[in-house]
């Protein structure tokens, strides 16, 4: 007697606990309605398959679509699948509102996420100077967003999953660091925002337990301080 | 809106290689457009209007509405004007692939080049060893095609073409050669340099060394 087994997804998304970069991914294909297969890495501790991967970055997400080699970068992971599958548009459909959506996509990437990373594991003048540099970002987004809901508009969209860090990861990072950038009353639109993000339904079951990363970080401070330490001193 | 003229104007800087990328892509489309260089010590009202987040060149501004950062433009490009050859594949993994790859480029080749003429003993060698080994993973995804995109003149070819033109200066100051330690890379270097939109875009290497060596003396480095 067999069982029909039914056939694997067609698609496998490599993920790291904490990763907001996969998160953005999980949420992409959610949003798309494309089924998927979990394989969770430990960066620790990188496994043959992942360098096999990402050769040239050595991270996570990767994507693998059925006998396809990988894609990488979570944002042209994101924009393969808008284009891969069918389902509800992750960027607009005309050229210019793509382009606005690549362009705040970059800015939340580059000019946000980059230096609220490196100030929150340096110290003095170093730190606070990235410190300065994320809130002058963070008070650019709050601009943008102004009485919507999403940066998308009304629904959520492409610059909502790249700024997924904001919604979720960065008051875990100011507690296990210590470090506040954000003090109360602070850009109550991009507060707004994070709760819209973090309750909207293709969300909520990929955000990481709040316990759990909080452990996760902690638990990665050294780690985290001499790998800054290192790309700083470039 | 940023400007008021109808059509396409670029604001850019003549030795910015991101720029570059933006004339050649206009180029090859045979898009026509005002070409604006710009004084970046002393920055204009419409650059300031154009590009309030970043300040930077090269803009593109399409009927006064402005697009920055240069591989946005280039995305915006293909995407505005269908009916001009397109810079990126069709397919969706091609383009993710694409995607990936001018994105290395944008991470990596600019900034560690600045690093091999900013900095002296130790972080420079180590500067060295890492265009090194960026040169060497660009000659491998490069392999034996044409192009990167293949036959045809593509979208990670117009990304990195720029920066052949700072290959000279990167010679100089990493003391190495390309055409030793990346063979294919300086043939690709060779045959996209006689493409019309490529050498009505690109400076000689000489003139971009001059500029390395003026900006070294502005910022009082040895």
């Amino acid at each position: 007697m067999s069982q029909q087994v039914p056939p694997p997804p067609a698609v496998k998304l490599v993920t790291a606990f904490g990763s907001p970069f996969a998160h953005r991914v999980e949420v992409a294909l959610t949003l798309k309605g494309v089924p998927y297969e979990l394989v969770t890495e430990d960066l620790a501790n990188k496994s043959e398959m992942l360098l096999t991967h990402n050769p040239v970055h050595k991270t996570v997400p990767v994507l693998l679509h059925g006998d396809r080699p990988a894609v990488c970068e979570s944002l042209v992971i994101v924009e393969y699948v808008d284009e891969a599958f069918d389902g509800p548009r992750l960027l607009p459909a005309d050229p210019y509102g793509r382009a606005t959506a690549r362009f705040w996509a970059h800015f939340i990437d580059n000019k946000c996420l980059k230096p609220l990373w490196l100030s929150m594991w340096t110290h003095g003048e170093a730190q606070e100077r990235f410190a300065r540099e994320t809130k002058e970002s963070l008070a650019i987004l709050e601009a943008q967003l102004e009485g919507r809901s999403f940066f998308g508009g009304d629904a959520l969209g492409f610059v909502d999953v790249a700024a997924c860090t904001l919604a979720h990861w960065l008051d875990v990072l100011e507690e296990v660091t210590g470090v506040r950038l954000v003090t109360d009353g602070e850009y109550p639109a991009l507060r707004r925002w994070a709760k819209e993000y973090t309750s909207h339904q293709a969300v909520k079951r990929f955000l990481p337990d709040r316990d759990q990363l909080v452990a996760f970080f902690a638990a990665g401070k050294e780690r985290f301080t001499s790998m800054v330490k290192a790309a700083v001193q470039q | 809106m940023a400007g008021e003229k109808k059509g396409l104007q670029l604001l850019d800087f003549w030795v910015s290689p991101f720029g570059q990328r933006c004339r050649i892509a206009l180029a090859e489309k045979g898009l026509p457009y005002e070409y604006l260089e710009q004084d970046l010590r002393n920055k204009s009202e419409l650059l300031l209007r154009a590009n309030p987040v970043h300040k930077k060149v090269p803009v593109l501004l399409h009927d006064g509405r402005p697009v920055c950062e240069s591989l946005i433009i280039l995305h915006y490009l293909d995407e505005a004007f269908p009916d001009k050859p397109a810079l990126l594949p069709s397919d969706p993994y091609a383009r993710a692939q694409a995607r990936f790859w001018a994105d290395y480029v944008d991470k990596k080749v600019y900034d560690c080049g600045s690093r091999l003429w900013r900095l002296k003993g130790e972080p420079q060698a180590q500067a060295r060893q890492e265009m090194l080994e960026i040169l060497r993973t660009l000659e491998g995804e490069l392999g034996d095609k044409k192009y990167f995109s293949g036959e045809a003149f593509g979208f990670v070819d117009v990304a990195f073409v720029p920066f052949t033109a700072w290959f000279l200066s990167y010679e100089r100051f990493g003391e190495f050669s390309v055409e030793e330690v990346c063979p294919r890379l300086a043939a690709w270097a060779k045959r996209c340099g006689e493409r019309e939109s490529v050498a009505k875009s690109l400076h000689p290497p000489e003139k971009v060394y001059e500029f390395i060596a003026m900006l070294k003396k502005t910022y009082g480095i040895e």
